[in-house]
Parts: structure tokens; C-alpha cells; sequence
């Protein structure tokens, strides 16, 4: 169950964690603007460029993300599973849309150029700092 | 258990706070106000009860390529009447594609967009900020954090984006987007009615322009009608009773034997035939130009010749009057107009000048030239025009001729010919009159082909 205090996490506002394993078993950590929420078991990722996740995920597809709530600071890790990358779609026009918004604010098509999505199913939720009282 | 009450409590305090905004909103949209106040008014509530506050409602252009900034609230500069095109930032992104954004950690972005870019080798072109400062900037917060913008949407049209911007990172909930984005689409319909009203109002006042338009061009219409069935059933009726009087003279002189007396009477008859002449060719003329049917063929023409033809048709009456012709144009005096036209336009000037000179009065033609134009000015020294009839001297309506110094009739076409076709040739024509000094046309044609 996603708490309403873990779902303050998804809004983008504090950047994610994302970390994934190579087929020889060496970890990778990488920085993401914003975990997707899809609905209480599924996540989303977006993907424009850090193939190194990308080939990872391809080739182990148990991967985890950490996020934090923006209000409480509180933090959690959630083991997630790879389901499929998907390039259409409503959620993927809605990120697609926003990125496209920036890159048009800062003349940077290229940057902010959506590959695709990636969905998850949420495996484990596990709290990693409380937070302060809000 | 007290928290779990508290958190009732607050949830419930919210959703009073969303309806007590809804019906507020509501009652001022249906005020009957101009929709800019109206919808000022309703950013206004946004803050006030919502905490917005940074607002802007932006209308479409006509062929929907640009955002306009209708209202805003907040920001420094109003920016209202500033445009973005569709497809530019959050708003024209909006706008383009008809849906929602929910934007947080804007500065994230910025730098982001900096590091990446730095990174791959290419060069940014502008950072948010100087964009903001290029020849189009973006209205909006320069440390904007959090940006929300709707899409108002109603009847599949996109009738406003609505924009909220914050300079807190952390502003925006989904709880307060889905509040929004149901209050958004109950303004899309209200201003989406208002708006219709609005053109249908334009659209009223637009027909009653038309109709007031419509509505002068019949009165000239009628005015040119009555004064058609005048000039037949009065000015033509004069000369052509002089003739009848002359003939019956001829049958009285010679039954009573004065054959002397009939060269006097010939130069009555001349003078009268002159003027049936002169009125007719008018009438025809300006009829004629009425219906469209008169083609303007301007070529190089000599204006000397003209005015020696124009002496000639009216020699008897200068004798008559012993009136001087001092006429200075020199030779091969070449004008680019239509030659029947300009026949028409000199030979009523002349006409005008010898119908109100006195006797042994005189009338010079001089001329003045320019790179491409040739002043013609015939000045008499008769009775003038008073200041009245020079207002109305190129109106058809109500207007009436005046008698010359020997009662000559007219049409009081002549002045309207004159105008007429003086335009129709590219040129000018200006009178200047003092009342017992005389009177003074100026022609002004072109010299050469246009």
C-alpha cells in the first residue's frame, strides 16, 4: 500500500535514486528526476539517455529506486521488477509533453528528448528514514 | 486517535474551503460584467481562498498559433496583451496539445538542461533567464519553481489556458490538481458562453455599421435620382423655352419686315443651343459616370489646344460680355489625362468663369510646373462664391445652381463633373473664392505616364 505521505515522493520534487545490476553483477547508481506513480503496484521511469541503466535493466531486470517525501523528508527504497518499456501510451504523452515544454523553454530539444518509458512492479516498500514531524 | 480525528478534521476543513471557492466562482461568472473583471475577480478568489498567488488566464488567437495574456494576478508585470506561440513553454505546450502539466523543481531542469548540455559538447543557446529577457519573453515569475497549467477545454475547444506559478519548490499536490482542473473546466463553459455573447454583440454592431452605411449610399442614390428628374423637368426646360421665344421673334420680325433685328435674334438662338448643348453633354457625362460606363484612357494631350477649343465654343458669350482672356499657357503644354474628360473639366471651369464675371471683367490662365505635375490656374475676378456654397460646392444634395451676372442657368453638375473626373485622371482640383474678387481654380494633372 502507498501511503499519501509516499506519494508526495512521486511529484519530481527531490530527484530519485535508480540502481541496477550488469550481468557480471556490478552495480550501477544513476540520478533520475522523477519516479511515475501508475498505480499502488507499478512505477515508471522515464528514459532519455543513461543507457547504462537501460542495458542493465535489459539484462537483470530486479532493480531498485529511493525516493524521498518533499515535506517530511522521509525516505524509502522500493525493489521493483522490470515489466516493459512502453513509447506510447497516456503516461508516456504526459512526460513526453512536459519535457518537450522544458526543452522548448531552454532551446535544448535534444536533451529532453523522451526515449521511452519503463514499468516496474513494486516488489518491496521499505522505509529508510522516518522524517521529521510534518 | 486524536491525530486521526485532527486529520479528519483538516481533510474536511479542506473540502469546505473547495466548495466555498466553487460557489464563489461560480456567482461571479454569472455576473453580468465584462469578462475580463469577471475573470480578474475569479484569480483574485484563487488567492484569497486558495493561496494561488501567481495567476494568468491566456486566450487563443483567432487561427489558434499564439497564446494572449487576458488576466493575471501576482506578478509584477501584468503582461497582458503579451503573446506565446503554441508549442513555447509550459503554456504554449498546454495549448498545443490540450492537456495538463504539473511541473516541480523547474530550477532542477534549468541546470540540468546546462550540465547535459555542457556535457554532450554542444552549447546551450539561452538559459531560462535570458531567454526571459530575448525579444519574446515568456510572462511569468523569473524564480519560478512550481508550474501548474490547464487546459480549458469546452465543446472540444480550447477556449483558455490557465497558469499558476510558484516560487516554492514544493507547492503544487496532486490533491490540489485535481481540485483545479474540475473548477478549470466549469470557467472553460461559463467563459466559452460569455465569449459568444460577446461576438454576437460585435457581430450586432458590426450589421448596424453595415445597415448606417447601406443606409447613406441610398440617400446619395436618391439625392442623385431627384436631382436627375430636376435638371429634365427644370434647368432643360429653360433654354429650350428661349428657343421657342426666339423662333416666335423671326415669325414676328419678319412678318413685320425688320430683317435686322433676326441677327440679334441668331445670337440668342446660339447662346441657348450652347447651353442645351453644354447641359446635355453634362448630364450624359455624369450619368454616365453614376453607372460606372465612362473608361478613363489617359494620353498625352495639349492643354493649350483644348482651352483655344473651350474659347471658341463660348466666343459669342465673352464678346457678349466683353470679357478679357488673358491666357499665358505656353506652347505644347502636355498633359497625361483623358482627353474627353479634361474637355469636360476645362470647358465647365470656363463656363463657370465667364457665367460669373461682369461685364469687361477679365480671366487669366496661367500654369505652374513640378517633376511629374502641371498646375493649371483659371482665376476670374467676378462675383466670388460665398463661404456657405463653398461647403456644399462638390455635394449633389440639396444643392442648387446659381444664376450667372446675366442670369445664365445651370445644372450645378458642373462643380461635381469637375471633381469627378479630375479624380478619375489622378489629379486635383481647388477653389478658392472671395465673395465680390473673384474666384480661383486650380487644376492639378499629371505630366507624364504613371
Amino acid at each position: 500500500m502507498i501511503s499519501s505521505e509516499l506519494l508526495g515522493a512521486f511529484q519530481g520534487i527531490f530527484p530519485g535514486v535508480i540502481t541496477t545490476v550488469s550481468k557480471e553483477n556490478i552495480p550501477n547508481l544513476s540520478y533520475i528526476s522523477q519516479v511515475h506513480y501508475i498505480d499502488n503496484e507499478h512505477l515508471a521511469i522515464s528514459w532519455q539517455f543513461f543507457n547504462k541503466t537501460y542495458k542493465n535493466i535489459q539484462d537483470n531486470p530486479n532493480f531498485s529506486v529511493v525516493v524521498t517525501s518533499p515535506t517530511t523528508f522521509s525516505m524509502w527504497k522500493i525493489d521493483m521488477n522490470f515489466i516493459e518499456s512502453l513509447t506510447e501510451g497516456d503516461l508516456f504523452d504526459e512526460i513526453e509533453m512536459a519535457l518537450e515544454a522544458i526543452a522548448s523553454m531552454y532551446k535544448a530539444e535534444d536533451i529532453f528528448k523522451l526515449q521511452a518509458i519503463m514499468i516496474g512492479k513494486i516488489v518491496s516498500i521499505e522505509q529508510q528514514f522516518d522524517g521529521y514531524e510534518n | 486517535m486524536d491525530t486521526k480525528i485532527d486529520n479528519i478534521k483538516t481533510l474536511l476543513d479542506k473540502e469546505f474551503i473547495k466548495n466555498q471557492i466553487a460557489r464563489q466562482v461560480s456567482l461571479e461568472i454569472g455576473k453580468n460584467i465584462p469578462l475580463k473583471e469577471k475573470l480578474s475577480t475569479i484569480l483574485e478568489i484563487l488567492e484569497s481562498s486558495y493561496g494561488l498567488k501567481h495567476t494568468m488566464l491566456l486566450f487563443p488567437n483567432q487561427d489558434h498559433t499564439k497564446m494572449i495574456v487576458f488576466a493575471s494576478h501576482g506578478f509584477a508585470d501584468s503582461s497582458i496583451g503579451v503573446e506565446v506561440p503554441y508549442g513555447q513553454g509550459i503554456v504554449g505546450m498546454v495549448a498545443k496539445k490540450r492537456k495538463k502539466i504539473r511541473l516541480s523543481g523547474m530550477r532542477y531542469y534549468q541546470q540540468y538542461a546546462h550540465t547535459a548540455s555542457h556535457k554532450s559538447g554542444s552549447v546551450l543557446s539561452k538559459t531560462s533567464d535570458e531567454y526571459n529577457n530575448t525579444e519574446n519573453p515568456l510572462p511569468g515569475l523569473p524564480n519560478v519553481e512550481a508550474q501548474l497549467a490547464f487546459p480549458l477545454i469546452a465543446n472540444d475547444e480550447l477556449i483558455a489556458v490557465l497558469s499558476i506559478e510558484s516560487a516554492d519548490k514544493n507547492y503544487f499536490s496532486l490533491d490540489d490538481e485535481h481540485f483545479l482542473h474540475s473548477l478549470t473546466q466549469q470557467m472553460a463553459l461559463s467563459i466559452q458562453n460569455a465569449l459568444i455573447i460577446n461576438s454576437l454583440e460585435d457581430k450586432v454592431k458590426e450589421r448596424t455599421r453595415e445597415i448606417e452605411m447601406k443606409n447613406t449610399e441610398l440617400e446619395k442614390l436618391n439625392a442623385t435620382k431627384d436631382r436627375f428628374f430636376s435638371i429634365i423637368g427644370h434647368d432643360l426646360k429653360s433654354p429650350i423655352s428661349s428657343l421657342k421665344v426666339a423662333t416666335d421673334l423671326i415669325q414676328h420680325y419678319y412678318r413685320r419686315g425688320e430683317i435686322e433685328k433676326l441677327s440679334e435674334v441668331g445670337l440668342k438662338i446660339n447662346t441657348s443651343v450652347n447651353n442645351v448643348n453644354q447641359l446635355l453633354d453634362n448630364l450624359v457625362n455624369w450619368a454616365m459616370c453614376q453607372r460606372d460606363m465612362l473608361k478613363c484612357e489617359p494620353k498625352n494631350i495639349d492643354l493649350k489646344e483644348i482651352i483655344n477649343r473651350v474659347e471658341n465654343i463660348y466666343r459669342e458669350s465673352i464678346t457678349a460680355k466683353e470679357i478679357r482672356i488673358d491666357n499665358q499657357l505656353p506652347e505644347n503644354c502636355f498633359i497625361f489625362a483623358d482627353m474627353n474628360m479634361t474637355m469636360t473639366v476645362i470647358r465647365n471651369v470656363m463656363s463657370n468663369a465667364i457665367k460669373f464675371s461682369n461685364t469687361n471683367g477679365s480671366i487669366s490662365i496661367s500654369s505652374n510646373f513640378t517633376d511629374s505635375d502641371i498646375e493649371i490656374i483659371i482665376a476670374d475676378q467676378g462675383v466670388g462664391i460665398s463661404a456657405e456654397k463653398m461647403e456644399v460646392i462638390f455635394d449633389l444634395k440639396d444643392k442648387k445652381s446659381t444664376l450667372g451676372t446675366n442670369r445664365e442657368k445651370g445644372t450645378g453638375l458642373g462643380m461635381i463633373l469637375i471633381k469627378d473626373f479630375m479624380e478619375l485622371n489622378n489629379g486635383t482640383v481647388i477653389l478658392e473664392s472671395k465673395p465680390d474678387f473673384g474666384t480661383t481654380v486650380t487644376l492639378c494633372f499629371k505630366s507624364e505616364t504613371i
